[in-house]
């Protein structure tokens, strides 16, 4: 079942706020969006440690680099998306560790969840993350904003800087790819 | 055609997002449901994966993180980051890369740009290469750069004064230029501009050295103490200083050498012409007559005269000699430098140079 999509604040005044050392704005800014940035690093590294280490990484560079930030229309998110990819890029070129895969232990659970359920969620995340890792970079943002993250269309084109019949497009030619790689990944089988 | 499958597609994605079952949307769509049904199975399979989240003790030391740098920025501002730093480094570059270069669709032509460079490149080059002559000796490959950038300063000092200073500090350093060739030991054509302080018939000592006097050397001019002479001499290997020209003013435009003063601060003009404004314009309002400053004798430090043999009888072979009545009275004679048992080795001189010679009879 589809998820319910997460509210953006409004990016414009937070922005100008933790600008002025708002530290409120800043907490409403790391609420608002550590959830998105955490499932997108997750994506990538496939790992719970590290795709925690590294979104807390995110907003600190975006602390840093706060005063020198223009929306140019984008949402924070596009910007934190960035951010993100480029961590993440750092962190392979420096542990080389682009092959790495975690072992199950390392992978979310919940307490409350059955263990074979836990299981099977796990390895439905690692078969999933494999596949978006071979997606281009649009392809795998649009499958996380609108299946994951479940935003509206109008959202991944502020989001992306496209209009809405390249987004549609973009995301055909997303889901005809990340079947053929799930197929290929037997992620259907789990 | 494909637009509208596109089309189908996000239709099929919104029912289903609102809890429409796949099939039903297959079925609303028969002709498109083969080529819909991996698409929208596919989407359905992420659906079903839980959201990957972060624990909640990471989520909470990820704000206190975030917090506690804030805290840390606000106490201790940096005034230029290094990134901002790295940033006004760029714009110095770019500005810079602009000016020689211009900009990609700059109106500059390239011609123009390139005649920049290529001042700048000269600029550069020459300063450099000025930087380098400041300690070149006669004979040296850049001596002519220093004489020449020498000349260029002349003429670019406005004032008397200061030209006349800089004249000054110039004829100074070609004496200072004999002294270190005679310490190198190198022969080396030379010119120098000093006072004649003695003379015999075939040695004159002049600021310190004992120049030759041959038949070879060719002399202008009434020779007389505390004049200044140009002279133009070549130096052998053992500190050896044979005049070849001598040149002295005329009596009425002669600036003379105050005598006993180590640096002169008069000078005579060095021009082929004697008829220049030089001896007036070198005026020192240090200068005082020869007979004022006789005490002042003792001070100088002369050389011994180079080949200056006792057992040679001195050979007067000058091509114009200066004439015995106009010769001032002078205490040096060959005579008198018999007594001297002498070397005439370059480190003797050198030696001669900074010690007076006690042993001098007059």
């Amino acid at each position: 079942m589809p998820k319910e999509g997460v509210t953006p604040p409004q990016d414009g005044d937070l922005i100008q706020r933790a600008r002025q050392g708002d530290q409120t704005a800043l907490v409403e800014i790391y609420n608002s969006y550590q959830p998105s940035v955490f499932t997108y690093v997750f994506y990538r590294v496939c790992d719970q440690e590290i795709a925690e280490d590294l979104t807390a990484e995110v907003f600190t560079r975006m602390l840093a680099n706060l005063p020198r930030y223009t929306s140019r229309g984008k949402p924070i998110l596009a910007w934190l998306y960035t951010i993100a990819r480029n961590l993440v890029i750092d962190h392979y070129r420096q542990s080389k560790r682009a092959s790495h895969l975690p072992l199950e232990e390392d992978l979310v659970e919940s307490e409350h969840d059955h263990p074979v359920k836990v299981a099977e969620d796990n390895l439905a995340r690692e078969c999933l993350s494999r596949a978006l890792r071979r997606l281009t970079e649009e392809q795998r943002q649009v499958i996380l904003l609108k299946f994951i993250e479940c935003r509206e269309i109008s959202e991944l084109v502020t989001m992306l800087g496209k209009n809405e019949r390249a987004i549609r497009s973009l995301q055909h030619r997303a889901l005809v790819a990340l079947h053929r790689l799930m197929k290929k990944e037997r992620c259907y089988e789990i | 055609m494909k637009s509208d499958f596109e089309l189908i597609l996000e239709e099929c994605l919104a029912q289903m997002r609102v809890g429409k079952a796949l099939e039903e949307c297959l079925s609303a769509h028969p002709a498109q449901a083969k080529r819909l049904r991996p698409l929208l199975g596919a989407a359905v399979r992420v659906w079903e994966i839980p959201i990957p989240r972060a624990r909640a003790e990471a989520v909470q030391a990820g704000r206190e993180r975030l917090l506690a740098e804030a805290k840390f920025r606000a106490a201790s501002p940096s005034p230029v980051s290094s990134g901002r730093f790295s940033r006004y480094t760029k714009q110095v570059l770019c500005s810079l890369q602009i000016a020689l270069l211009g900009r990609k669709r700059s109106s500059l032509n390239l011609a123009l740009r390139m005649a920049a460079i290529f001042v700048i490149v000269l600029l550069a080059t020459g300063s450099l290469t000025v930087n380098a002559s400041a300690s070149s000796l006669p004979g040296d490959s850049l001596y002519g750069v220093k004489r020449s950038w020498e000349n260029v300063r002349l003429s670019m000092t406005p004032s008397q004064q200061g030209r006349q200073r800089l004249q000054e500090q110039y004829d100074e350093e070609r004496r200072d230029e004999v002294k270190e060739l005679i310490h190198l030991r190198r022969a080396e054509t030379v010119e120098f501009q000093a006072p004649l302080k003695e003379m015999d018939a075939e040695h004159w000592q002049v600021d310190g050295f004992w120049v030759q006097i041959d038949s070879e050397t060719e002399v202008e001019g009434e020779p007389e103490t505390g004049l200044a002479l140009y002279i133009r001499a070549r130096l052998d290997e053992d500190g050896t200083l044979t005049a070849l020209q001598v040149r002295i003013p005329a009596r009425n435009q002669l600036t003379p050498f105050p005598t006993g003063v180590p640096t002169p601060g008069l000078t005579p003009q060095m021009d082929e012409n004697p008829e220049t404004e030089g001896s007036e314009t070198r005026q020192s309002p240090e200068f005082k007559p020869a007979e004022e400053n006789e005490e002042n004798e003792e001070t100088v430090q002369p050389t011994q005269p180079p080949g200056h043999d006792a057992t040679q009888t001195p050979q007067p072979h000058k091509t114009r000699t200066p004439e015995p009545t106009d010769r001032p009275e002078v205490e040096h004679t060959p005579a008198a430098t018999e007594n001297h048992e002498l070397t005439h080795t370059p480190e003797s001189t050198e030696q001669h140079l900074k010690t007076p010679e006690p042993t001098k009879e007059h």
